[in-house]
């Protein structure tokens, strides 16, 4: 009963719309169907509507037109069958595509630097992004100074300049030892090579004092006055701030900068953030985790910090909003699913959750009207390992439809 | 009757390990039921025993150490302690064919070692088998790593024990050759092998022409060679090391006992005695292996880098079954046309035909979770095409035999060590776990006990 109303009333709209719906009338004279799609899966996973249930997307010009469990469309479009269909991964944590060199190294205090402006649009990074169903990714400068830069959004595939979603977009802080770890403490005080902080003291004096002088009208010493704006910026909570912090007490420290300068930061890493869970049941701060991702390892063993498989869940129970990020999120959110996650909550985390995080919830990680035809193919169920990627869309564009993965 | 059969089969198939035990027991057999070690059965699971078909809801039936029946109706004698497995799923124990992870460190810094045994390094309360006990393994072959030119002889053990005698399967269970040069080039690598490897080769032609093995004034003089330092060249790239490769300590080597030792270990590879662990980094290695197994007449265990895949076709001539790269899926870029290219390796292997069986990453908190457990490998395999029976028995059947103990373990089979794990579901399912391992009839290791496991699965700030 419910299937025909639907149907119905789909049908009923897309005729009403074929007059005006510029994809039906433009694209049946040239290359009639390579901007109109109609997927047939036999499970559609997404955390709108019925999750894992059989159900058809209707795509035209790059975004997703209509979901339901059966659709009628007029005119000429490419049918796809499916097996399983998820919406594109979003990584909230990644330097992919990041040239040149990740981080400065000369100086601590360099918000205004972006990474935006050093993307090799053409790096084989994205092709791997595309290729493990990533379609939309933050870029976030590395942790070698204090002040490290800005981040921004980018598609992993697509025409350039269409690519972008957010360009010059949040200002990332490292909250945490990162900073020190080329800065020698026995160079000559005035050579090029001394540089400070030397600990991780320093760190959080750099982020304070550089704050106290913008805040009471002056300006960042020995910096480019961009860079003052740009502090500016954050302290007038015009510009969200990314703290990257791993052990629990970076992550105080990160909290309690955040409660001095009236700024809320977004923790990034969050690996030992289930030791000071309460303190986050009683504040609205959210976590990109990343101690799933394979790269986490490494600082593990510098930091000492202990893994935890199951802290997800710990996030899911103190209600605190949070997401996976880091390389081949997939595994981790099937790694999450094996450790606790139920097989929603885990998808979410590579999904929905991260689009949230990045405000981007209105454009990317669901399969709903009017968002981005941005889709991944299974050839399974998502969770499982022995699933693998058929395709991915990109704004209305297939990737990786390879002949032979059928 | 039953007891001495099972000690003399023991003795004879060269285990000299835990036969005290298994006496003990004929003597103590006048009340089985109050004996730990009596007859066990597990009831209700599924079984794949790997070779023969999946039974549904079967039995089996265990005997000091050993599978007594397996089946559908099985009868479960009275005084038989019984598992119930109802809904999980019982698999043979799996076997890893290469891991240095027992070892406390994995490469010698003398590059010419073959006099020594990795029996000498194995820690029976290394983190490793602990790991292994917690995710199915229940043989291992301990091999040297792969950045010493002869690193040592293998051993393959039980997973769990506490002294390395009553872990041991075999011992002398191959010897480790790695091509990849860890300092100089290539030509110097095969060099300094063929080298080692025609002194051997001559001592035998000498044996057999009855002449006398004057191997003490012989291997003086070579020793005195060996003792100078390798070329090394200045400024060179450093070369990737393995875990642990900082703190190696020189071995000996250098003396007459261990050069007359070491020629006995590569007399025994020539005539076959013990298969060679050849470790070949990339393609250009897989040909110069084959040249050194024909001239010596070895017989090879191939344990293959990423790069190997490019010599498939060659692999494939020879259909012996290949040890792959822990790591199955990587990219590569063409240096002239800049172009992407992802290299799938059982996907590629299997075109081409060529057996393989897996490795993991080992249990080190720097390695990824996916890479480090078998049931992954294998999953991953079945995700680029394999079928899961073939997978399965990649990582249990296929590297038993690969490594000379598939009479032992493997398979459930009647007569066959009872190396057993039960996991809560089917076996490549990401929500599965591995309930009990069992080896040698003895319960090693149980999800619901394991402290560990929870805390990991529930953060508790301490």
């Amino acid at each position: 009963m419910q299937k025909t109303v639907f149907h119905f009333i789909a049908a009923t709209i897309l005729a009403g719309l074929a007059a005006i719906d510029p994809c039906n009338s433009v694209g049946q004279e040239k290359e009639p169907s390579s901007d109109r799609f109609l997927i047939r899966a036999k499970h559609i996973y997404s955390n709108n509507g019925a999750y894992g249930e059989k159900g058809e997307v209707y795509i035209c010009d790059g975004k997703i037109k209509f979901v339901g469990p059966s659709i009628d469309v007029p005119g000429p479009l490419t049918v796809l069958e499916v097996d399983s269909l998820m919406p594109g991964i979003v990584d909230a944590y990644s330097s992919r595509g990041l040239s040149g060199g990740t981080s400065e190294v000369s100086r601590e205090v360099t918000p205004e630097f972006d990474t935006y402006s050093a993307i090799d649009w053409s790096s084989r990074d994205f092709a791997e992004a595309v290729d493990e169903g990533v379609t939309t990714v933050q870029i976030v400068p590395a942790t070698e100074s204090v002040f490290s830069g800005l981040a921004c959004i980018v598609k992993t595939a697509g025409n350039s300049g269409e690519r972008t979603v957010a360009a010059s977009g949040n200002a990332v802080l490292a909250v945490c030892s990162d900073p020190t770890s080329r800065n020698r403490a026995r160079s000559r005080p005035e050579g090029i090579y001394m540089r400070q902080p030397t600990n991780r003291m320093g760190v959080v004096w750099i982020i304070r004092s550089s704050l106290s002088r913008v805040r009471s009208g002056g300006t960042v010493d020995g910096a480019d006055p961009m860079s003052t704006e740009l502090l500016k910026e954050i302290l007038d909570g015009k510009r969200q701030s990314l703290a990257i912090s791993r052990t629990d007490f970076d992550i105080r420290s990160a909290l309690d900068l955040g409660d001095e300068f009236g700024f809320k930061p977004i923790i990034y890493g969050g690996d030992e953030v289930y030791r000071i869970i309460e303190e986050f049941k009683k504040r609205d701060v959210k976590v990109v985790y990343t101690a799933l991702a394979r790269s986490a390892a490494s600082n593990r063993g510098s930091e000492g910090t202990a893994l935890r498989w199951n802290v997800p869940g710990k996030l899911i129970e103190a209600k605190v909003p949070f997401c996976l990020a880091g390389e081949s999120l997939l595994d981790q959110a099937r790694f999450a699913h094996r450790f606790g996650l139920t097989h929603e909550q885990a998808l979410a985390a590579i999904t929905s959750r991260p689009a949230d995080i990045l405000g981007l919830s209105n454009r990317v990680g669901s399969i709903e009207a009017e968002k981005d035809a941005d889709l991944v193919a299974l050839s399974g169920d998502p969770m499982q390992p022995t699933s693998n990627i058929r395709w991915t869309m990109i704004s209305g564009k297939i990737y990786g439809n390879d002949k032979s993965k059928q | 009757m039953m007891n001495h059969f099972s000690i003399f089969r023991i003795i004879r198939t060269g285990t000299i390990f835990r036969t005290g035990t298994i006496l003990l027991l004929g003597l103590a057999t006048t009340d089985a039921r109050l004996h730990a070690d009596g007859p066990l059965a597990i009831q209700g699971a599924k079984i794949i025993p790997i070779v023969g078909e999946p039974i549904a809801v079967g039995t089996i039936l265990i005997r000091e150490g050993k599978i007594e029946a397996i089946g559908k109706d099985i009868v479960i004698p009275g005084e038989a302690k019984v598992i119930d497995a109802t809904g999980k799923v019982v698999m043979p124990g799996f076997v890893d064919a290469h891991n240095a992870g027992a070892m406390t460190s994995a490469n010698e810094r003398n590059e010419l070692v073959p006099f020594l045994s990795v029996v000498d390094s194995i820690d029976p309360v290394a983190p490793y088998f602990e790991e292994c006990r917690r995710n199915g393994i229940t043989s291992s072959a301990v091999v040297p790593g792969n950045s010493t030119l002869i690193g040592g002889q293998a051993a393959i053990v039980k997973t769990a024990g506490q002294y390395v005698n009553d872990m041991l399967l075999k011992r002398e269970a191959g010897l480790k050759i790695s091509l990849r040069p860890a300092s100089g080039n290539r030509m110097s690598q095969l060099a300094k092998l063929r080298k080692e490897l025609d002194k051997a080769k001559k001592a035998i032609e000498k044996e057999a022409r009855g002449e006398k093995p004057d191997a003490a004034t012989e291997v003086k003089k070579e020793g005195e060679e060996a003792a100078k330092p390798a070329d090394k060249p200045e400024g060179g790239p450093e070369e990737p090391k393995e875990e642990g490769s900082a703190e190696r300590q020189p071995a000996g080597g250098n003396d007459a006992a261990s050069q007359a030792a070491g020629i006995e270990a590569l007399k025994k590879a020539i005539k076959g005695e013990q298969p060679v662990y050849i470790y070949c980094e990339t393609g250009m290695d897989v040909t110069a292996a084959f040249q050194l197994i024909a001239d010596y007449s070895l017989k090879p265990i191939l344990v293959l880098g990423q790069g190997c895949y490019k010599a498939a076709d060659l692999l494939a001539k020879r259909n012996e079954t290949v040890i792959l790269d822990p790591s199955l899926v990587f990219w590569e870029t063409n240096p002239r046309s800049r172009e992407d290219k992802k290299i799938i390796l059982p996907q590629l292997y299997q075109a081409a035909k060529v057996p393989f069986i897996f490795q993991t990453e080992g249990f080190g908190a720097r390695t990824s979770l996916g890479s480090s457990f078998f049931w992954f490998q294998a999953a991953t395999a079945v995700k680029y095409g394999m079928s899961e029976k073939e997978a399965l028995e990649a990582i249990t059947l296929m590297p038993a035999k690969r490594i000379g103990i598939s009479n032992l373990v493997g398979s459930i089979e009647v007569g066959k060590d009872a190396d057993l794990v039960i996991l809560s579901g089917e076996p490549l399912n990401i929500s599965t776990w591995v309930e009990q391992t069992i080896i040698d009839g003895k319960v090693v290791y149980e999800r619901s006990k394991d402290e560990k496991i929870k805390r990991l699965l529930a953060p508790v700030a301490e």
